[in-house]
């Protein structure tokens, strides 16, 4: 009896690791193509969450103005070149943990808002324009 | 039983190779499939080591003794339910043990690792894999579980005296998982470096599965300390033993980690240091396996000299080098995105953190190698005791404890020493203040009243950013208990972290207590006669002896009074067992409270002191020797327990919306131009 255990055992291990080369369905390219995209998701929903503790931290009076206003402008410039890369990918699906004040569509309005303003004032003074390397 | 488990120990070995090489293989030529296939064969390892530990137990249950590891750690007359756990009560099953825990909780860890790991798994698999072969091999040919007994009594040796116990249930499970866990956080930060991920793609993947590591290996110490506590009758919990020395630094290291990662996943630095901490703590878990398991130190814990030290001495030195050379392959990408700013900021309390655990780490270290140094070179045994340790390590620690209140009051980044003032004037003031009342109440062990003025700072340093997030949710709108948990729910790994530090504040009350103020007296009473240690006055009434097949067993009955009041009958017990020529002792604990909250069992009362009593000797004049002991505080360093699991509870519990974590802003502060033009958008 324990030796049919046994061996039954081993039978199962190697069908079950041998079910891959039967169905050859690996793709090694997309699945670092969904990596990527994971990754990026993760990472725009860490901003996320550090531009809500940022908030928290602010409102608790536990920073100050300068460093508040410093760091949220660190972290959402993150938030948008995130948002972009994954435009890049072809990622489509709205995120359902943004907070309210930072929806792909308000932040990107702001920064194009805010770009054009800065660019307008540039060009005033200089007369060139800034590049566009975002 | 012995053939299934033979077969299965070897099944588990050959699909462990596989999976290795197989993942390695296939990331080189690209094979999905072959990797694919790799990971299930890692799996699958896991099941057949499963396999073998059911065996095994099952081989304990019915009393299988033609096996020598059940013949050798169990005999019919032990408790049915020792006998379940007896599979990990010597050198050979608790080997067995280890690889399959670990082996299972590697299969937790492929699996549920992110795909944004995917270029790297196949090398966090080799890493895992790499491990678990090597313990299979030693299993396989140095230390078999299921070798057959040279002749079967029919009754079996039995297991350890000290080992029957319900810490044993849980302390060596934990322990052992905990300490071999480390290697999982390692290979996530070890693979991802061999395959080149060496931004943060493996930092969520080590943090938590390091948080849950560490949650593992610290409930394993606790209650490895409450069972010294109870069961070795020297009255301690804590004796920096080399066996505890070795299973504390990793736990020392992997604490420090698990603070400055904070720091990578917010500020993007320290990426070369996490790393370096990550390989620490794995080299210092493969050295406690060594000094474990047949290595040159003696302890109550270890399994004996064996010559599967060496095996295990040279898998550390190879755990180190390669280790070593991942690290150093690495370190010119694993540079911080930014400089440290100022010192005065919360990278830095945390950098300051990191140092001071390193540095208990090292002088732990040393403690528990100098003595090898000395046989080595001069021929001469000598012992480093607890004292040295307390001596050297206690201001480190109490260091530590000072930081854990001012560190999370800075903030990210830099401050000025008026916003430093503004924040830390209150828990400091507070900390001075208990200090000074302390003081004038009598109590001059000067380390004592440091200590609890610095648990105070931190206590009051936690109630004040509570406060604050709490009020910051008032004008939102929320009562104060629902504010103050949305402040939690909006940050769970700081808020669970805080309940941690919590968690270290009571074990801090009872350190100090039972370290500093502890009483104690060993008198030799006969019946009738009582002995007076501070208010109690304990009473010897007589002796209780109970015969069984495997040990003689006595109770010391005595009754204990306060004033005339009788609070307590106690009855500590001494067994001794023939086989073994061993005697073990079971200490009766009367906790005294400090509140008496009616309806409450009296354990559970919030405790100021422990009355503990362990008979020492039963002399043959009818006298009990018993040891006496006033422990107070004591009861503080186990509720932390509890407290642990909540705080990590909450730390790794998945985070809500984003959406319902927001809190209005005190004001809203605009973001400029040209700072956004300035940052490359």
């Amino acid at each position: 009896m324990p030796i049919t255990v046994g061996a039954l055992v081993a039978i199962v291990a190697i069908v079950v690791i041998a079910i891959p080369f039967v169905r050859r369905s690996g793709s090694t390219v997309s699945a670092r193509h969904f990596g990527e995209l994971e990754r990026l998701t993760r990472l725009r929903t860490d901003l996320y969450d550090q531009i809500s503790h940022l908030q928290a931290d602010h409102a608790a009076n536990t920073v100050t103005d300068e460093d508040y206003q410093h760091q949220l402008l660190e972290l959402r410039v993150g938030a948008a070149r995130t948002i972009r890369l994954l435009d890049q990918l072809g990622y489509e699906e709205e995120p359902q943990d943004a907070p309210a004040a930072l929806t792909r569509e308000s932040l990107e309005e702001e920064i194009a808002a805010l770009r054009a303003a800065g660019s307008g004032r540039n060009t005033d003074t200089s007369g060139e324009s800034e590049p566009d390397n975002g | 039983m012995a053939d299934l488990g033979t077969m299965s120990l070897l099944l588990a070995l050959a699909l462990a190779v596989y999976a290795g090489i197989g993942s390695v293989v296939g990331a080189r030529l690209g094979s999905g499939d072959l990797i694919m296939s790799s990971r299930r064969s890692s799996y699958m390892a896991g099941v057949a080591l499963a396999v073998a530990v059911g065996a095994l137990v099952w081989a304990f249950v019915t009393h299988d003794f033609s096996i020598e590891y059940v013949r050798g750690h169990s005999d019919r007359a032990q408790s049915q339910a020792f006998t379940w756990v007896a599979m990990y009560a010597g050198n050979e099953g608790s080997l067995l043990y280890i690889t399959a825990i670990f082996t299972i909780m590697s299969m937790v860890a492929i699996y549920v690792s992110p795909r944004r790991l995917e270029p790297s798994r196949p090398y966090i698999i080799a890493i895992l894999m790499g491990i678990t072969v090597f313990f299979l091999t030693v299993l396989v040919t140095l230390a078999d579980p299921f070798a057959p007994a040279a002749f079967d009594d029919g009754r079996g040796v039995g297991v350890n005296p000290l080992l029957r116990h319900p810490g044993m249930f849980i302390h060596p499970p934990l322990q052992m998982a905990g300490l071999v866990g480390v290697a999982i956080p390692f290979s996530f930060a070890a693979g991802a470096m061999i395959a080149g991920q060496t931004r943060d793609q493996w930092l969520d993947a080590a943090r938590i599965s390091a948080i849950a590591v560490w949650a593992v290996l610290s409930a394993g110490l606790l209650i490895g300390a409450w069972w010294a506590y109870t069961i070795l009758g020297w009255g301690g919990y804590w004796s920096w033993d080399p066996i505890e020395n070795v299973a504390v630094m990793p736990w020392l290291v992997l604490t420090a980690f698990i603070h400055s990662i904070m720091v990578q996943k917010r500020r993007g630095m320290f990426r070369m240091w996490n790393v370096a901490l990550l390989s620490m703590m794995f080299v210092l878990a493969q050295f406690g396996l060594f000094i474990n398991r047949g290595g040159p130190v003696v302890s109550v814990h270890s399994f004996g000299a064996s010559t599967i030290g060496s095996v295990f001495l040279g898998f550390m030195i190879f755990s180190l080098f390669f280790a070593l050379a991942v690290f150093l392959w690495r370190a010119p990408s694993l540079k911080s995105d930014r400089p440290l700013e100022s010192f005065l900021s919360r990278e830095a309390g945390f950098l300051v953190n990191n140092f001071l655990f390193l540095g208990v780490t090292f002088v732990t270290l040393w403690g528990v190698l100098f003595p090898l140094f000395s046989e080595f070179a001069n021929d001469e045994t000598v012992t480093v005791s607890a004292p040295w340790y307390n001596q050297i390590n206690g201001p480190i620690l109490l260091a530590i404890v000072i930081l854990m209140g001012i560190g999370p009051l800075l903030p990210w980044r830099r401050t000025t020493m008026p916003s430093v003032q503004r924040w830390l004037t209150i828990p400091i003031a507070i900390g001075l203040v208990t200090m000074a009342l302390i003081w004038i109440s009598g109590v001059h062990e000067m380390w004592a009243v440091i200590g609890f003025g610095s648990l105070t700072l931190v206590m009051s340093a936690v109630l004040e950013e509570w406060y604050r997030g709490t009020m910051a949710q008032r004008r939102a709108g929320h009562n104060f208990a629902s504010g103050w948990w949305r402040m939690v729910s909006g940050n769970r790994p700081r808020h669970g972290g805080y309940i941690v530090h919590i968690a270290i504040i009571a074990l801090g009350i009872g350190v100090i207590g039972t370290n500093f103020f502890q009483q104690r007296a060993d008198v030799a009473l006969a019946p009738g006669e009582s002995f007076t240690l501070d208010e109690y006055r304990v009473e010897y009434v007589d002796t209780s002896n109970e015969e069984r097949v495997d040990r003689i067993s006595e109770w010391a009955n005595v009754n204990v009074f306060k004033g005339d009041e009788q609070i307590a009958s106690l009855a500590p017990w001494r067994a001794f067992y023939p086989v073994f020529n061993i005697a073990s002792v079971r200490a009766a604990v009367h906790n005294n409270p400090l509140v008496d909250i009616p309806g409450v069992p009296h354990y559970l009362d919030p405790g100021l002191e422990d009355l503990y009593i362990v008979p020492s000797e039963f002399l043959e004049d009818g006298r009990v020797v018993l040891r006496i002991s006033i422990n107070p505080a004591a009861w503080w360093l186990w509720v932390s327990g509890p407290i642990f699991i909540i705080g990590t509870v909450i730390a790794l519990w998945p985070a809500p919306a984003l959406e319902r974590r927001t809190v209005p802003a005190r004001r809203r502060v605009p973001s400029t131009p040209q700072a956004v033009r300035s940052a490359g958008v």
